[in-house]
């Protein structure tokens, strides 16, 4: 992987963690799909429109009162660590490996905005959000797509919506993933009773690499399946209450576990307090889940953290690329085992276990 | 994991069925798609899947504008163009339907009336902060139903917070 260049304003990006204070409801993305009408799709789409296309999108969107600084990076002159940075802080579900050339990525001051251009259709603007605040920020994501159709026509079919190239996606285009960090839910064994009881055909829920069966880190991502056949407003209507269930009833069960004195959870809690303290190398899935664990000894008071440490910001922050802008030096991807746990290890070193 | 048929290499469709067969000591596995014809001839052998060849038949229709084919968008590949959705309305719309992609509170006919019933181009529609209201009006109302009354204290206090920060708000 190339290394990183520290000026980069990419790696400079600001941090909305800081602006985080829930301790389940961990952060929320929207996206939003269109296509440009007078095209085709991208893949589909001859080279030499691309860049063409990229122009006229940008142009369309770098005054919107709603972004701040716009800066356009293309695809062919990123690093692969760079666009894994902007997956990882934008916390995107799909992946920007396939995008070699053509395609166009802009982001703000706000570190909260992403538009991608020619990936898999011609616009996708993104928005993350760390303060479950979904109806506000889809507002913001609905001006700038309004701002951007003043000069744009989009590709619209009175039956099927906003077109994309993934028929799936037609209709609102909006996609809305949830992520939820509920360790007392799924180390009780009661995820599988919210699930069912929850059960909902337009909203799935699956773990942080798309698959229902695997939830790293204890968190869970709650998403939209349906984009057609319901309104803007449903859909941010269902997502609210289906976190909304799940965040009460992580609540509930924390309070049952700190009542109960369970010894079971305490123990997998030490433990991982144990692993994050004196692992030589910590692999990314062994490190989410023990930080899980200790994020949830510290919300039952059996751990005690120094003033203003954010445990949120660190869970992130352990994902390869972030983790390779965090170290100072250059380092190479086999090292990262290792200087993740040195990473961690300095975090846990402050930790102080009170049980 | 195993590796797909070779001839499924173009496939899109996420995977669902992993096939284990052991012949004279000898184990393959293949994964494939729920709907991949080699799953088809394995389960229900070679005249099942001449039967679902005639089936298929006439299926050579191809988008005019971009040439994505409608074979090609059976096996879960993206569309090249707007014109798709005009030309193969109909299949796209019995694929949702079938994969529940359109919402089921959709009561209108769905084969026959517009699908998209949310913002059209160039709407301005500001939602309402009030919505966080209704949505967790709604979700203890559920609760009560259930009789969960820890949670609905919760959602009680939620509700309490949010008309109190607009009530502040207002104010200002």
């Amino acid at each position: 992987m190339t290394k990183k260049n520290e000026s980069d304003p990419l790696y400079q990006l600001k941090n909305p963690w800081e602006k985080q204070t829930h301790n389940v409801w961990l952060a929320s993305t929207l996206s939003l799909s269109r296509n440009l009408s007078k095209f085709k799709f991208p893949n589909k789409l001859d080279k030499d429109k691309e860049q063409q296309i990229i122009t006229l999108l940008y142009d369309s969107l770098k005054e919107s009162p709603e972004i701040n600084h716009p800066l356009l990076y293309h695809s062919e002159k990123m690093t692969p660590l760079q666009k894994e940075f902007l997956l990882e802080h934008f916390m995107i579900l799909d992946n920007f490996y396939q995008a070699h050339g053509g395609e166009g990525f802009v982001f703000d001051d706000s570190g909260e905005f992403l538009a991608v251009f020619n990936l898999q259709d011609h616009i996708q603007l993104n928005m993350i959000d760390m303060q479950q605040d979904i109806e506000k920020t889809w507002n913001r994501l609905a001006r700038i797509e309004t701002y951007m159709g003043r000069s744009n026509d989009f590709a619209y079919h009175p039956r099927f919506g906003f077109l994309t190239s993934n028929p799936r996606q037609a209709g609102t285009g909006l996609s809305i993933a949830l992520y939820l960090h509920i360790p007392a839910i799924i180390q009780t064994g009661e995820l599988a009773e919210l699930l069912e009881r929850e059960k909902d055909e337009e909203v799935e829920a699956i773990g942080l690499q798309g698959k229902t069966t695997e939830m790293i880190g204890d968190i869970l991502v709650a998403h939209n399946t349906c984009t057609l056949g319901l309104t803007e407003e449903y859909i941010l209507t269902a997502m609210r209450m289906w976190a909304t269930r799940a965040v009460v009833t992580e609540i509930n069960i924390r309070k049952k576990i700190q009542e109960g004195d369970n010894e079971q959870i305490k123990n997998r809690v030490t433990r991982a307090l144990g692993l994050l303290t004196h692992a030589y190398q910590l692999e990314v899935i062994e490190a989410l889940n023990s930080l899980s664990l200790v994020k949830l000894g510290l919300e039952l008071g059996w751990i005690r953290a120094p003033m203003g440490m954010n445990m949120n910001q660190i869970f992130f922050n352990c994902r390869r690329a972030h983790l390779m802008n965090l170290i100072e030096d250059n380092v190479e991807v086999p090292e990262l085992p290792k200087r993740r746990a040195e990473y961690l290890k300095g975090i846990a070193q402050q930790l102080t276990l009170t049980i | 994991m195993a590796d797909r048929p070779l001839d499924c290499t173009e496939c899109k469709r996420p995977l669902a069925v992993c096939y284990t067969e052991i012949v004279d000591n000898k184990m393959t596995r293949t994964v494939m798609c729920a709907s991949c014809p080699h799953l088809e001839k394995r389960l229900y052998g070679i005249f099942h899947k001449v039967d679902s060849q005639k089936e298929h038949m006439g299926t050579a229709l191809a988008c005019g504008n971009c040439g994505v084919s409608l074979d090609a968008i059976r096996m879960g590949h993206l569309l090249g163009c707007g014109e798709c959705y005009s030309v193969f309305g109909e299949t796209l719309t019995d694929e949702l339907l079938k994969e529940n992609r359109i919402s089921r509170h959709l009561t209108s006919n769905k084969k026959t009336q517009p699908l998209h019933i949310g913002r059209a181009p160039g709407e301005v529609t500001e939602i309402s902060p009030t919505l966080k209201l209704i949505a967790l009006n709604e979700a203890l109302d559920e609760t009560l139903i259930r009789e969960d009354y820890e949670q609905a204290a919760l959602l009680r206090d939620q509700i309490r917070e949010i008309k109190e920060k607009a009530d502040n708000d207002q104010e200002k």
